[in-house]
This record gives C-alpha cells, structure tokens and sequence, in this order.
C-alpha cells in the first residue's frame, strides 16, 4: 500500500501543515455551513481565490476539509433556527429542530456533530480504498474513451435538471460554448477572444465558479432584507455509549446510500439526506418518533451527507467528472494548479492524492475538537447582520480573484458572470450543467477531434473501441431512465 | 414566464456564439470538424433548445390568468452598489494600487449596503485593507508555498 508507506514518511512539519491546513478548512466550512444561504460550494469557492498561491497539496486539503466542515455546519442553523444551512441538510431540520424546541438542542447538536464523524470516517475510506482501482482503468483509454467519458459526464446533466430538461441542456450548452473561447486545441486559431491574450487559454473554471456561485450568491443576499432569528445559546453534548449504539442502524443506513449517492454523479447530498431518512424510518423500530424528535432522524441524514462529502470526490479524482458543485470546484482547484484529475493522477501526482487522503483523514478528526470549540464562533457569526458579511465575502472575491493573475479582465468577468448567475438563479436555470459542459467541453473537443483525425473523418471509431462505446451506451442509458423520471414526475 | 424570459437570453447568447464563429479565421492547419465546427454546432442545438423553451413558456402563460417573476420587487438599490462599486475598483486598482482601492471599496459599501456610520466604516475599512493586503499579498502571495515547497 503506496499511501500507507506514504503516511510512514511524513516528516514532522508536513505532518503539521496538513493538520493546520484541515483545521483552518474544517473551520472555515463549519462557519460557512452555518450561515444559511452560504452552501458548501459557496464556502469552497470563496475559499478557491484564496488557495491559488498555495501549494497544490495545501489547496486540494483545504477545499476537502472545508467541505467536511460546510456539510457538518449546516446542521446548527438547522437545528437551532430551524433553517437549514445548506441543501443537505434540509433532512435535518425536520428532527433536530424538534429535539431544540423540546430541550435537547445541545444533545441535537452532539448527535449531529457524532454522525457527521462516523460519516465522514466511512466516506474517506472508501474514497482511498475505490479511487486508484477505479483510475487504473482509466490507463487503457485512447482519445475516443475519452470522448465517450466526457459525453457521460455530460449526460449528468439531465439527471441535474430538476423541473425542465431543457432548462438543464441550455445551461449545458452555455457550458460547452465558454469552453470553446480560447486557442482551438488542433490549429490554435484563436475563438471569441477579441485578441485579448488574456482570453488565449479560455475562461477559467474557477473565474466561472466564484462567479456562478460565490458572486451571485452576494447579490441575491444583498437584495433580502432577511431579520436574523434569535438564537439561544448552546453547547455540543455528544451521545453516551448506550445511545451511540441506538444511533448505529440509522448510521449504517445512512453511511451505504452515501456512498451510493457520492458515487453516482449527480446525485449529492441532499438527494442522500432525504433517501436515508425515509430508510431509516422504514427500518426503524419505533418509526413514530421521527418528525417528532428522533435522535436516529438526524444520525441517518447526517451520516449519509457526511459520508457523501468524501465519496463524491471519487469520480472526479478518478475520471475527472464532477457530480456535484462541491466536486466541481474540487476539480477547479485541482485545474488551477495545472493537475488534471482521472488515470495518470496517481501516476504523476500521487503524493497530491495521498496529502489529500491524510488531509480528510485529519479533518475529520479535527471535527471532533472543532466542532465543539467553534460552536460559539458560529453563533456570533450568523448573528452578525447579513449586509457587513456580504461586503467582507465581496472583497474577498475580488481579492482572491485578482491575486490570481492580476488580471483586470478576470474581475470583469466574475462581475458579468455573477450578473449571469443571478439571472441563471431568478429564472430556475441548474447552474452545474454549464460548469460540467465547461470543464468538460476541452475534454470532449480535442478528443473527438483527435479521433476524427485518426479515422480520416469516419465517426465509426467511436463504435470500434469498446470503452467508447460502453461509456456511450452508459450515457445513454442514464439519460432514457433520467428523462423517464423526470417525465413521471411532471405528470 | 421564466422559461420565455430564460429562452430569450440563450437565444440571444446563442446568437452571439453563432455569429462569433463566423468571424473566426481558417487556418491551413485545419481537419476535418474545423476551428468553427463545435461553436457552431453547440450554438445551434442552444438556439433550439432555448427556441423550445419560449414555446414551451408561451404554453403555459396562455394556461395562467396572472404570473409574476419573482425578486424584482425585492432591493434592486444594494446589489447595484455593489456592481458600481465593484466596477469601480476594477477602473482604479491599477492606478491608485490595492490598497487604497480596497479601502475605498470597503468604505462605500459599509456605508451604503451595511448603512454603517462613516466614521466606523472608515475605521473598519482601514483594518479590513490591511489585514486583506496582508492576507493575500504577503502570506498567500508567496510565503506559505515557499515554505511548502521547502
């Protein structure tokens, strides 16, 4: 095991780096999971700017660990406002906020706190022991596998359009016509740069992704007047051993649909709360205790969304395909370091990975301590009022963005593209189809160029190689079964 | 009404690709798909995509007796401060350098979008440029990967 002789040869100052780099990203995730409306993906895309002059190792820890952190941060507002801090943990709120209103919000809090623990241990497991496996067929892949993995990335999309398909494929295609501003990767021809040299190699994902996320996000938050419920104080009372065994079915339940769920692109983390909090009811002994205060209603969301925040980083380490915001701007913090993610990352950047793995390994312990000592922190910062917030998260942006490539043209464009989310966002247009098709559409052009080239212009290839075309029948298959849900679903 | 409003915007974008590729020049290094082939494709396939959409959205108004867009009722006033402001500092940063720009960002919008008084948004935005030039200039500038790299 290269990751076990790995950890034996850790000096004392990595070893400190890393753990320095997980406490400031399970910090950093936990205050931003607390403040509703600042969801993993915003905290991670706030906290990409600020990675980029970081060494590559540091960044991808801190952006994990940060989204540890966010996953186990949305539960407090959850269950002590009763508005959950992020999308994954709407699950929550259903029983923790009825623990707090019956006296146990401490008791809640620890019970989350616990689960996102055991969660969380499960889900960097199985992210080391399934990820090199799953890379080490990626080896075999000429450029039409590659074709074909990218056109089932693409595919994620329909499955991420919630309430219109074409909706989702707009938002997609928008994706794949940013990726193609730039040299075209066979003639080097420039496209829609307007002989900028600072568009030569394309937008940037992560300009695009603080833009989407983290830029909207701020003037949506600016345009609420939103009061800030009172909040009582309280402290984490983690479970004793008698209740740590009642909350183990619940956890188990919780721990198989996260790794399911993080490992099917697409899917995340609140699918993952919600599906494991009916399973857990339905396999519960007593099921009439949840919605009215059930410690296993929140171990099973909170296990499973913990768990999620770990396994849904396999196929991007693997395949390079983000299933999720988080996982995508995972993978802009992997691309801004000119690492690209799928076979040859263990290859050439094995030692990234595996301070990756003992960087998650760490925040999750370093949960443990963080979130019982930062509870106090969080409460002061969610109840800072909003608009002082928003103001320090806007510069920032601005800062993180421009220490980049002191690029004035990179500010102009999170400020249109921030505009362009915010409009995305009104409208009810999925904003991850356009970072898939983004960081995707590179993959996808210069490979089915490449095989067009091969061929001699006969798209026949794509069928002769075998990978090619499972991966076409996959992607085919999963957008007939996706457009059948959703056509079940609007009727 | 989103999916009109939605589908007007990507047509137009769309367009804006469509055209675009035309202005893109040829090159004798060119295959078969060409530099212009996929934009144009992709644009093609939005522009029906976003056609269907507005279809699909005038279906359904003609089914609604009243609909409303959302937000626009909301405060318009911050989020355009914050835009002005943000140009602003864009047009000024190179000139008056980072940190006097970020101070006069931070004061503006602590007055205007958190209402602060002047004189503590002053005093706020003099400790946030400093601790902000200190943060990504001198520590995450360089420091913290020259000492990872060693």
């Amino acid at each position: 095991m290269e990751f076990i002789n790995f950890l034996f040869e850790l000096g004392f100052i990595e070893i400190m780096i890393i753990l320095g780099s997980a406490i400031i990203g399970v910090s950093w995730g936990i205050m931003g999971g607390a403040t509703p409306g600042i969801s993993p993906s915003i905290s991670m895309a706030l906290m990409l700017p600020i990675t980029y002059g970081m060494d590559p190792a540091i960044s991808v820890i801190l952006l994990a660990s940060t989204y540890l952190g966010a996953e186990y941060g949305g539960s407090i507002p959850a269950i002590l406002i009763n508005t959950p801090g992020t999308n994954a943990a709407a699950a929550t709120v259903i029983d923790g906020y009825k623990m707090n209103e019956l006296g146990f919000g401490s008791k809640a809090l620890g019970i989350s706190l616990y689960s996102a623990i055991v969660g969380g241990i499960v889900g960097v497991f199985v992210l080391i022991f399934f990820t090199e496996p799953l890379s080490r067929l990626a080896l075999n892949f000429t450029p039409m596998s590659y074709f074909g993995l990218g056109i089932l990335g693409v595919s994620v999309i329909v499955s991420l359009s919630s309430g219109s398909i074409f909706k989702g494929i707009c938002s997609g295609l928008m994706g794949l016509l940013l990726a193609t501003i730039g040299s075209d990767p066979v003639t080097g021809v420039q496209r829609f740069t307007f002989n900028s040299p600072d568009l030569l190699e394309g937008i940037k994902p992560i300009i695009v992704m603080v833009g989407l996320f983290a830029m909207s996000e701020i003037l949506i938050q600016s345009m609420q007047n939103t009061q800030i419920k009172p909040i009582s104080f309280s402290k984490v009372v983690l479970p004793n051993f008698k209740e740590k065994m009642q909350l183990a079915k619940s956890q188990l339940i919780g721990s198989i649909v996260g790794i399911v769920e993080g490992i099917i692109p697409g899917a995340g983390g609140s699918i993952a709360s919600f599906l494991s909090y009916n399973e857990a009811k339905r396999w519960s002994s007593s099921p009439e205790k949840f919605g009215n205060g059930s410690p296993e209603g929140i171990a099973a969301p909170e296990t499973s969304n913990n768990t999620v925040a770990s396994t849904a980083i396999i196929p991007v380490l693997s395949f390079g395909i983000p299933g999720s915001n988080s996982a995508a701007i995972l993978l802009g913090g992997l691309l801004i370091h000119g690492i690209s993610p799928g076979p040859l990352l263990f290859a050439e950047n094995s030692d990234i990975v595996f301070n990756l793995y003992t960087g998650m390994l760490a925040a999750v312990f370093m949960l443990y301590f963080i979130g019982k000592l930062i509870l106090p922190l969080c409460l002061w910062f969610v109840r800072k009022p909003r608009n002082i917030l928003i103001v320090f998260i806007y510069i920032t942006v601005f800062t993180g963005i421009y220490t980049i490539n002191n690029s004035l043209i990179d500010l102009w464009l999170v400020l249109f593209i921030g505009i362009f989310g915010v409009i995305m966002r009104v409208l009810k247009f999925p904003v991850l189809p356009l970072i898939l098709g983004l960081v995707l559409g590179y993959m996808i052009e210069s490979n089915y160029r490449r095989s067009i080239v091969l061929s001699g212009g006969d798209i026949s290839i794509f069928f002769d190689d075998t990978i090619c075309l499972i991966f076409l029948l996959l992607a085919a298959v999963f957008i007939l079964i996706s457009t059948y849900h959703e056509l079940k679903r609007s009727r | 009404m989103r999916d009109i409003l939605g589908g007007i915007v990507f047509l137009t974008l769309a367009s804006l690709f469509f055209l675009g590729s035309n202005l893109i020049p040829d090159s004798f290094l060119s295959d078969e798909v060409g530099a212009t082939g996929l934009p144009k494709i992709y644009s093609l396939l939005l522009m029906f995509c976003s056609l269907v959409l507005i279809i699909k959205g005038g279906v359904v108004i003609s089914k609604e007796s009243n609909f409303h867009l959302p937000m626009l009722s909301q405060n318009l006033v911050n989020p355009v401060c914050i835009l002005l402001a943000g140009g602003f500092f864009i047009l000024m940063v190179e000139r008056l350098g980072y940190v006097i720009s970020s101070f006069i960002l931070l004061t503006i919008l602590l007055k205007l979008v958190a209402q602060m008084k002047l004189s503590k948004a002053v005093l706020y935005s003099a400790i946030g440029s400093a601790v902000y030039s200190l943060i990504f200039i001198l520590i995450f500038g360089t420091n913290l990967s020259l000492l990872w790299n060693s």
